[in-house]
């Protein structure tokens, strides 16, 4: 096969690999934005930390929606955001690692770790 | 405070050592989630063999408990793929699955087939959820994309599949009308063949059990299964492992039927469906020196 042919699709298989490692991480952080409060599952967002942030500084009722729209009476607001935050700041810590990990694979087996 | 515990089904046959496999599924479970009991329901010959190949130390840091069934043979023979370039038949005994209402001795169950490794502890949170039973609705393989056509629809014009590989309940009356009806659905397999319009003659739990989430919720979809957060992430049987890099951390080959879209793929932190049985078994001593 023509060089150039075989370097390009040496190249698309690359990027289909980054492109796959960069959806694992996407992943990997979707599983970490998940929290278990109240006998409910939440996906700690930036919109659920901020209505919960701003619920809990006027100490309103918190009612909140869970992952499967039952919606949730909330007891304790401030517990409820420490856990979203916490969460949410380990998954984002988990992507920006990776990602800085995946800048610097220049080749198809950096990208995999081998 | 209600009894919690994962559960699982092994019977070994001749080709796959399904009690091998839970063990490594057991040991995946108690790294993540250790304060969770794990029960094996198999058959005397299976403990015996398990016993003989791996002993007895290994079988108690892995199950909490046994419980022996002796579930009535019923050929359901399963075409299995190791990797893209070797295919082979096996007995597959799942027909007693539904059982596992009556078998189980805790208040909140999650059963989970031998060849899904847990990597994280996201299935705990599903103790004391809002739902009487959840399972996975969706898939992703080692590439991201969504499984075939069968794997998501009983037929293009028939009803969602639920994936049985996971399924959690709480001992109530909504989980046993479930129960019940899967039961009746396995019982009644060729009616409900010919129903849902599904092809195969193979006993598949996950059709089984996606009929009686239909017809629990007055025969429509959505509602009554609680969906596992997320989706399922699965290896293919004709992918393999290329290294254990970790408890949780795999290279893998997603080998497609066009070879020249095979790519390698690392996965890590996240539960997988190893459905290439035997990759997990070429990969024993090392996945077990992972976990343990």
């Amino acid at each position: 096969m023509d060089t150039r042919l075989n370097d390009a699709l040496a190249f698309a298989n690359y990027r289909l690999t980054l492109q796959v490692q960069r959806q694992n991480i996407e992943a990997r952080v979707n599983a970490a934005l998940i929290v278990s409060y109240q006998n409910a599952i939440f996906k700690s967002t930036q919109t659920l930390i901020t209505f919960v942030g701003l619920r809990a500084m006027r100490s309103d009722k918190l009612l909140v929606e869970d992952n499967s729209g039952n919606v949730i009476h909330i007891e304790n607001p401030n517990e409820f955001l420490t856990a979203l935050l916490t969460a949410y700041d380990a998954a984002m810590d988990l992507k920006q690692q990776e990602l800085q990990k995946l800048k610097s694979a220049r080749s198809t087996a950096k990208i995999v770790g081998l | 405070m209600s009894t919690r515990g994962f559960m699982m089904f092994a019977y070994n046959n001749e080709q796959l050592d399904y009690t091998q496999l839970a063990l490594v599924a057991a040991y995946a479970c108690k790294k993540y989630m250790p304060d969770i009991p794990v029960v094996l329901v198999t058959n005397q010959a299976s403990l015996e063999q398990c016993k003989e190949t791996h002993g007895q130390a290994i079988m108690n840091a892995a199950w909490d408990d046994i419980i022996l069934t002796n579930p009535e043979y019923e050929r359901n023979m399963r075409l299995h793929h190791d990797g893209a370039y070797h295919s082979f038949n096996a007995q597959f005994t799942n027909t007693n699955k539904h059982d596992i209402y009556n078998l189980s001795p805790f208040d909140e169950t999650i059963l989970i087939d031998t060849d899904y490794l847990c990597g994280n502890n996201n299935l705990e949170k599903l103790f004391g959820g809002q739902y009487d039973v959840a399972m996975y609705r969706d898939a992703r393989n080692l590439q991201m994309q969504e499984p075939y056509t069968t794997e998501r629809w009983l037929h293009y014009a028939g009803i969602r599949m639920w994936w049985s590989t996971v399924v959690y309940w709480r001992k109530s009356e909504e989980a046993e009308h479930f129960f019940n009806v899967w039961t009746a659905v396995k019982k009644n397999w060729e009616y409900y063949r010919f129903l849902y319009k599904f092809p195969g003659s193979l006993y598949r739990t996950d059709y089984s059990a996606s009929i009686a989430a239909h017809m629990c919720n007055g025969w429509q979809d959505g509602g009554f299964i609680g969906e596992i957060p997320n989706y399922m992430r699965y290896q293919d049987q004709r992918d393999d492992i290329v290294e254990v890099k970790g408890a949780n951390h795999w290279v893998m080959l997603s080998n497609l039927p066009e070879e020249w879209k095979n790519i390698v793929v690392e996965v890590a932190g996240e539960d997988v469906h190893m459905m290439n049985k035997k990759s997990i078994l070429r990969n024993y001593e090392k996945i077990m020196e992972e976990l343990a």
